[in-house]
């Protein structure tokens, strides 16, 4: 046996102790990634749909009115009676956006578009990359000129570390 | 020299037209990625966004295929542990999907100023020097030998037929209507420059684990020697400016840590991915793009590790492995860390302890 073959059977023990151990750590925790790429391919339900949209209709129109704090409780109700529906969040995303909250409005695009890819994707109606994009410059600045003030806050950085994963969808990805 | 640095340069520019044309950010040529798409359009996994039977592969094989024909060095050889290849391929392409991207795409990253693919760098250089130990301490995987020519056939044969299932499209193909599988150059523009691709690389052995390996095995020598001894180096390093200077030209360079597509902050899996990959490119004696290469001139053992690399892409799909702009995903960092394992106990059993670098490992180093 020679010192290759040491060294190799060392490595060998650290992966397998390595890989156990993450096999351990990870045993019977939740899923929610998978769950939500089954959400996007199932069919859509019509009643879903039909109740929805209407509230959705009206929501729009209270935004274009100008009028973002009536929308504001009827998208929070939205998000809470369809959680696995990406439309709200959007909305929602919208009205923070309106009042010039850009990390919040970040983070419910987010939401959105880890139930929904299409509101990134050019080759589909939902296509809103460039307002997303906009967003996610307007929040870096804002998080980034915070945390100069408070270079300890961990909520802000926890939230830049989630803008950044928008940033990346954004920029698009081969998978 | 100058071929070598046309084979470099032509697939760098290649790489960064096709992605402004149509193909994903920064994945103008993808093997692994690429492998996804035509196993989805196949049916062998289910997601609807990674369908579409890339022209880029096929060119790639029937490129070499082409020119080994016309130079009649088209033969059939096999034998070398054809079935440790096939197992080595499926290792090759999770190492690739955890790093997001093959080691083209890799060099395409960094040409386009994502630095998180430095680290990718930095995991394959490792990986490649692990496996360069193991073919110094008498590494060998068997030494081919000539088959019946109708062998060589069988995955050019191969590619034509995913040429015909895209030009013809039947009802069982299935192609993205939305994803990065419905994001693609025009056909002709894709398969040219994967036929092209793969006629350069056939003439100069191009490889990027290759190129690396070389600087590992001569030192400051292969630099020194340049430009006789240092092609594969040579031609890396034209990719990489042709890349960057064709990024910087069409709008696609953009320097930082943050918002690069195909890419996370999950640098030490993404480390281990690629040094994953460039461990077994050793092992099998190339990297994925030039097992797609040595296939299309007759060799079935790099026949063994494409089909291997097939089914490497559709698992890492089934079974979502690959990683993605939030990171690493559990199954993903637990399928690195196993596989790089089982890369050292195929060292290990693999090994000739009575000889140091076997025969079939030395053409191409004088």
């Amino acid at each position: 046996m020679d010192r290759l073959d040491r060294i190799s059977l060392w490595a060998i023990v650290i992966l397998i102790i390595g890989s156990s151990a993450l096999i351990s750590h990870n045993m019977g925790e939740a899923k929610p990634q998978q769950n939500s790429t089954k959400r996007q391919e199932a069919p859509a339900n019509p009643d879903t749909n039909a109740g929805i949209n209407n509230k959705v209709q009206l929501v729009k129109n209270l935004l274009e009115g100008n009028n973002p704090g009536k929308a504001e409780p009827l998208v929070r109700d939205l998000i809470l009676k369809y959680p696995h529906e990406a439309e709200p969040r959007m909305l929602m995303g919208d009205i923070h956006m309106r009042r010039q909250e850009a990390v919040n409005a970040a983070l419910e695009y987010k939401e959105a578009i880890e139930l929904n890819p299409d509101y990134l994707d050019k080759k589909t109606p939902l296509f809103q990359g460039k307002k997303m994009k906009i967003v996610v410059r307007e929040a870096l600045e804002d998080i980034e000129k915070k945390l100069k003030l408070s270079p300890d806050d961990e909520a802000l950085k926890k939230e830049r570390k989630i803008i950044y994963i928008l940033q990346r969808r954004i920029a698009g990805s081969c998978a | 020299m100058l071929k070598f640095l046309l084979t470099g340069g032509f697939i760098g520019l290649a790489g960064v037209l096709l992605s402004y044309f149509g193909n994903p950010a920064n994945t103008g040529f993808c093997v692994s990625c690429f492998l996804e798409n035509i196993s989805g359009s196949l049916g062998l996994h289910g997601n609807i966004r990674m369908q579409y039977i890339r022209p880029e592969i096929i060119g790639f094989v029937l490129g070499s295929f082409f020119i080994s024909l016309a130079r009649k060095e088209f033969r059939a050889t096999a034998g070398s542990s054809p079935l440790l290849r096939f197992f080595i391929g499926i290792l090759l392409i999770i190492g690739c999907a955890v790093f997001m991207g093959c080691p083209i795409k890799m060099l395409l990253r960094i040409s386009a100023g994502d630095l998180t693919a430095l680290v990718g760098l930095a995991g394959l250089c490792a990986g490649v020097f692990i496996g360069l130990k193991f073919l110094e301490g008498g590494f060998s995987l068997g030494k081919p030998i000539e088959l019946p020519v109708g062998n060589a056939f069988l995955i050019p044969a191969m590619m034509f037929f995913l040429l015909a299932l895209l030009l013809w499209e039947p009802a069982f193909v299935a192609l993205s209507t939305k994803g990065a599988g419905a994001q693609h150059a025009p056909i002709a523009l894709s398969l040219a420059a994967g036929l092209i691709a793969g006629w350069l690389a056939r003439e100069t052995g191009f490889c990027i684990t290759g190129g690396i390996a070389r600087l590992f095995l001569w030192g400051p020598r292969e630099v020194k020697g340049c430009p006789k001894s240092t092609g594969l180096l040579l031609g890396i390093f034209s990719f990489f400016i042709t890349a960057l200077v064709a990024s910087l030209l069409t709008g696609q360079f953009s320097a930082g840590w943050h918002g690069q597509p195909s890419s996370n902050d999950s640098h030490l899996w993404n480390f281990l991915g690629m040094l994953m990959v460039g461990f077994g490119s050793v092992l099998i004696k190339g990297c994925p793009f030039r097992q797609l290469v040595l296939a299309g001139q007759g060799d079935g053992d790099a026949g063994a590790a494409v089909l291997g690399m097939m089914t490497g892409a559709s698992l890492v799909q089934n079974w979502g492995l690959g990683g993605n702009s939030a990171g690493t995903p559990y199954e993903g960092q637990v399928a690195v860390l196993l596989g790089i394992c089982l890369l050292f106990i195929v060292g290990l059993i693999y090994r000739r302890r009575d000889m140091s670098l076997a025969p079939e490992f030395q053409s191409g180093l004088d």
